[in-house]
């Protein structure tokens, strides 16, 4: 009895998922009841993009994940305090962001516990792709405070809108705009000093 | 500023814009999805079962609902102290075993389908898990995996048990927390399975 049941109660559900299923890169899903439905239509959407914002932030493939993870867990738990006024995918964003500089911090909380001077090995990915400017860019990024690195890794490297952005940060658009400049003067004066170092060093 | 300040300026920027599109990586990570969906539905039954509380929306979320809530809580706190005040007073004192009675209380019918479905979904999720690491499973032995592989093994039986147990008393909410620990139980060693490289000995 319980086999047949469990099937039966499994073609119900796997119905009843798929019919709440929503297509689409930027999807609205202010009406959508926000089950684990809905968050599995955000994961297929942005899922992509979550990863590669996590990786840039922590640095690592790993960490990354668990970030990705840990904020759908953390949003699923939440979801009560979500407010239907806003997108449910710039809400999540939010919750990454917080989620990544937790995991930072509790990263650098375990190295300042280690032994003095031993360094921790940071799996950044290095592909064939990877160029001395690109690695340099990424060395500059990691350097910026968070508030100009989170708008500079949403606009440009990611391609949100400051309009989106400003939805994820809940910050004015302006406040996005003049971040980002400021990120950009930041990274362009580190550029340029590495630049003419290597220049000098070759 | 110069036109060649300028321009240099200006070639600047392009080439960081581009060199930043660069910093988008994408791969595929095949049973992230399925982790997420197991450590929410665990939360469900965590829910279902008692062991966790489920999180609700602010109290102060708006002014008229606050309102509301305060109007309530007045209406209702004068009669129900004096109620108890006199239950105290006067009634009998509880009885530990009713107490020990509510304790084990059986799960209602709706709580119980509630229970049955989020176990579905849970289930599901942990049978995604265990396709994914099937391959892994048909590795050559090694001493990790051989435990593993074993362990696995005494986990299925378990389930197998507290099902045809569960199937025998469906109210019992014992029964199926215990049913709980023992998936993510296995859900852990198949990740563990996942994890597992031959070269990690």
């Amino acid at each position: 009895m319980p086999e047949a049941y469990y099937s039966a109660v499994a073609a119900t559900e796997r119905s009843a998922l798929t019919s709440r299923r929503i297509p689409g890169a930027r999807t609205d899903m202010r009406r959508v009841p926000i089950d684990l439905a809905a968050f599995e239509a955000l994961y297929e959407s942005h899922g992509a993009r979550m990863k590669s914002l996590a990786l840039n932030v922590l640095g690592n493939r790993s960490d990354a994940e668990d970030a990705v993870q840990e904020t759908f867990l953390r949003a699923y738990k939440n979801r009560q305090s979500f407010r239907s006024d806003a997108a449910l995918w710039t809400w999540v964003y939010r919750i990454l962001l917080n989620a990544c500089h937790d995991i930072g911090r509790g990263r650098v909380a375990r190295r300042d516990s280690q032994m003095v001077g031993a360094d921790v090995a940071v799996d950044v990915p290095t592909p064939a792709g990877d160029s001395p400017m690109r690695l340099t860019l990424q060395r500059a990024v990691d350097g910026l405070a968070p508030i100009y690195r989170d708008v500079f890794l949403l606009c440009e490297v990611e391609g949100y809108t400051h309009r989106e952005v400003a939805g994820i940060l809940e910050i004015p658009e302006g406040t996005s705009k003049g971040r980002l400049f400021e990120a950009r003067r930041q990274l362009k004066r580190t550029l340029a000093g590495r630049v003419l170092v290597e220049k000098v060093d070759t | 500023m110069t036109q060649a300040r300028e321009r240099d300026y200006d070639e600047r920027d392009d080439e960081l814009s581009a060199i930043a599109r660069s910093l988008h990586r994408e791969w595929d990570s095949p049973r992230l999805w399925s982790s997420i969906a197991a450590g929410i539905l665990a939360h469900e039954l965590a829910i279902e079962a008692g062991l966790e509380r489920p999180s609700r929306a602010p109290f102060w979320n708006g002014r008229w609902q606050a309102l509301a809530a305060a109007a309530v809580i007045a209406i209702t706190l004068a009669p129900t102290s004096w109620l108890g005040w006199r239950w105290f007073m006067l009634g009998p004192r509880p009885d530990p075993a009713t107490a020990e009675q509510r304790r084990h209380a059986l799960l209602t019918e709706d709580a119980l389908g509630a229970i049955e479905r989020s176990e579905q979904q849970y289930t599901r999720a942990i049978d995604d898990l265990t396709r994914l690491a099937a391959p892994r499973l048909d590795m050559p032995d090694s001493p990790l995996l051989v435990n593993l592989r074993e362990r696995l093994e005494v986990i299925d039986a378990a389930i197998a048990e507290y099902r045809a147990e569960i199937a025998r008393n469906r109210f019992n909410a014992h029964l199926r927390q215990q049913l709980l620990w023992i998936y993510q139980e296995k859900r852990r060693t198949l990740e563990q399975v996942q994890e597992y490289t031959p070269d990690a000995l």
